[in-house]
């Protein structure tokens, strides 16, 4: 104790001058842009002019149809990719965890490569493939399924359907590495057993295999659902929030807002922060009802 | 010691990189060289590079210009970002801008823009150009071309239907509409090609509503309030594209797709209707030579609008930041509002019709053009130019296409009516501006 409170102050203050780098670097690159987007959401701006408005900008939100339609897209595409995906990306990864399969290696790599291309470069060649003469519209008229071109990007059900097409395509991959370092940490010694006692293939997997993965479940889903409410570089590219904001979504509108239409900055750093809000609190319902009783 | 010297090493590579930034920016000030950000290839690309080719013939031998083909949507998002940020390095000296977001721009970055109200002789000018680009009475855009619209359409096409010339005549877009179904039914060929996503507005709406003389709010009006339930003009005209639509006329390109120029020029979709700045695309389907031909605007029935009426156009800017701000100015003046020729050569190559005035008297308008029939395109189109009504835009055109385009579809799906769509713009626009 005594030894302790003698020692000089440039020693007892050490940790502090060590870290003061990086606590700069975090102050001002992530805390600062943090709270000053805090007080811009008070503030209405037209290019370089702005005025404070308090909470307006909050409630204007409510009142901005095109807001509460993107909303609604999130939502939408929120309960349509994500459960979708992630079933597909269990099964994918118990079908590989499968005994004696063989090219175990080259699935699994051709199943994770679109992970790791571009968003950008996935989503043009995605474009590209289901324009009004594109790759698909001839396919699908070369085999007889068409008459006329499907109209991809300026129908809305059927734009909705390529994004979400597009998203599985990009990020079921990534999930199904997940499921598949889950599958492996479960031994497999209590599905064989539970078979020699008569338990069928798919009860083994839904009672046995999927409550041991659920720490894994419940991260994937955590993630999926952040990331569709962030979703913004598909719908760039694919759709720009068409036909009829039918794919908008609220980042994509954030952007619009600050750099296409009159520059409000300050309403787009609002409507980040409720989507901030919905995030935690989607995140946190999660968690809960997720939890082991 | 060791560290010390490393130290020193460093200090000394991070103050050479730091000297050797602005070593080079005004190395390259000596010869003579403007950046400029344009979009459209075979437009206005290709007349700025004729500019420069008189400004050096006009003794600036050094002179280079380096233009680079920025499409008109990021031209907007890039400035912005830069003016808000304050970081104006990256920024070129010239811009294009459209007219019709001219004004928001202008005034959304009062001070960014260079002043030119004293630098060129403005009176030279068509005037409803020059209102596009004046905020309180300065002056900030040097404008460019003409805007003047037509009907464009194929000559082969309408006749394999039945039709002439003639039926063309002073023809309303509901008469259109009627041809259109005959021309599907008879020849598989589509009738007209927009996306009611995006631009649909820009060319569809925008024209008919300067063709009523009026404009969507009055720009005087410091809220710019619409009212679109009451607009006879938007009312009609988006029946006429739901006809359009939903009878499968439509060519259903994207509109940022190459594909929409593509069908076009390939001889897909019959009607064109656009503006004189659009002839340069369909002639570089030089196989389509003679087949094209053009018909004054369609009108509407019920509402009261003109043949005549303009679809875009747009002006050069100079940016405040830049450091050649003299050599840009001096280099529009010289150029583009004093040489007659260079306004001869660009006409003549790139069928880009000006608004300077002194341009307007040479004889090659009055060359007749062997794609469009051998008829005179550009006199034509200059003279329809004249009676174009004027209407000033205001701040918020560009909001009022947003807002239009992005609730077409549901009106055209029957997921609400007119009265329901026009609320729905009215309650988009509202909340945009």
């Amino acid at each position: 104790m005594t030894g302790k409170k003698s020692r000089p102050t440039h020693i007892r203050t050490v940790w502090f001058r060590l870290s003061l780098p990086m606590i700069i670097c975090v102050a001002s690159f992530m805390l600062y842009p943090f709270v000053y987007s805090l007080v811009l959401s008070f503030y209405s701006h037209k290019g370089l002019a702005s005025s404070f408005v308090g909470a307006g900008n909050y409630v204007k939100m409510f009142h901005d149809p095109t807001f509460v339609k993107a909303l609604g897209n999130n939502l939408l595409f929120l309960a349509i990719q994500v459960p979708l995906m992630l079933v597909l990306a269990l099964f994918l990864a118990y079908l590989l965890e499968t005994k004696d399969l063989k090219w175990v290696g080259f699935y699994r790599t051709a199943l994770f490569l679109p992970c790791v291309t571009s968003l950008v470069a996935y989503s043009l060649v995605f474009r590209t493939m289901f324009q009004f003469d594109g790759l698909v519209n001839r396919l699908l008229k070369a085999m007889g399924f068409i008459s006329a071109p499907l109209p991809w990007f300026t129908s809305r059900a059927l734009a909705r359907a390529v994004v979400i097409l597009a998203l599985c395509w990009r990020w079921t991959g990534y999930n199904m590495m997940y499921y598949i370092a889950g599958l492996q940490n479960i031994s497999k010694e209590l599905t064989e057993a539970a078979m020699i006692d008569g338990c069928s293939r798919l009860n083994a997997f839904i009672r046995i295999v999927i409550p041991q993965l659920k720490p894994v479940i419940v991260f994937t889903s955590v993630t999926s659902t952040i990331g569709t409410l962030q979703l913004f570089d598909e719908i760039t590219m694919l759709t720009e929030g068409g036909p009829g904001n039918g794919t908008m979504t609220v980042s994509y509108y954030i952007y619009k807002q600050s750099f296409e239409l009159n520059n409000n900055y300050g309403y787009s750093a609002a409507m980040s922060w409720v989507i901030v809000a919905i995030v935690a609190l989607l995140s946190l319902i999660q968690l809960r009802v997720t939890r082991e009783e | 010691m060791n560290k010390h010297v490393v130290l020193a090493v460093l200090m000394s590579a991070v103050c050479s990189l730091s000297a050797a930034l602005p070593a080079a920016a005004s190395s390259s000030a000596g010869e003579e060289s403007l950046t400029v950000w344009c979009w459209d290839e075979n437009f206005n690309i290709a007349a700025m590079k004729t500019a420069e080719k008189y400004y050096k013939e006009a003794g600036h031998e050094n002179f280079t210009l380096n233009i680079v083909n920025t499409a008109e949507e990021d031209i907007q998002t890039k400035i912005s970002t830069a003016f808000s940020a304050g970081v104006t390095d990256d920024l070129p000296d010239i811009i294009l801008m459209g007219d019709s977001w001219a004004n928001m721009y202008l005034q959304n970055f009062e001070g960014c823009f260079a002043d030119l109200t004293d630098q060129i002789d403005f009176s030279e000018f068509a005037q409803y150009k020059v209102s596009c680009f004046t905020v309180n009475d300065r002056v900030y855009g040097i404008p460019f071309d003409s805007g003047s619209a037509g009907l464009f359409y194929r000559k082969d096409i309408l006749e394999a239907a039945g039709y002439s010339a003639e039926d063309l005549e002073n023809v309303t877009w509901e008469r259109l509409v009627e041809i259109g179904k005959d021309i599907r039914e008879k020849t598989g060929k589509y009738v007209i090609s927009f996306d009611p996503n995006s631009s649909c507005s820009f060319v569809l709406m925008d024209s008919v509503m300067q063709a009523s003389g009026e404009w969507f709010y009055d720009a005087s009006d410091e809220e710019q309030n619409a009212d679109f339930a009451n607009n006879a003009v938007v009312r009609e005209m988006s029946m006429i594209l739901k006809e359009f639509w939903n009878n499968d006329l439509v060519y259903r390109s994207e509109s940022r797709d190459a594909s929409s120029v593509g069908a076009v020029q390939e001889g897909e979709v019959a009607f064109v209707p656009n503006a004189i700045w659009y002839a340069p695309t369909l002639m570089a389907a030089k196989d389509a030579s003679g087949l094209w031909d053009y018909a004054p605007f369609p009108v509407l029935e019920e509402a009261d609008t003109s043949p005549y009426t303009n679809i875009g156009g747009s002006s050069w800017v100079i940016l405040e930041s830049s450091k050649q701000k003299e050599l840009a100015i001096d280099f529009m003046k010289t150029i583009w509002a004093g040489n007659t020729d260079f306004y001869d050569d660009i006409l003549l190559n790139q069928a880009a019709v000006s608004t300077w005035l002194p341009a307007s008297g040479s004889d090659v308008y009055n060359a007749p053009n062997e794609f469009f029939g051998g008829k005179a395109i550009y006199a034509d189109f200059a003279s329809w130019g004249e009676f174009i009504p004027s209407v000033a835009y205001g701040t918020n055109t560009w909001t009022v296409n947003n807002a239009i385009d992005s609730n077409l579809i549901d009106y055209f799906d029957d997921v609400v009516d007119l009265d329901g769509l026009m609320n729905n713009i009215q309650a988009t626009y509202d909340s945009l501006k």
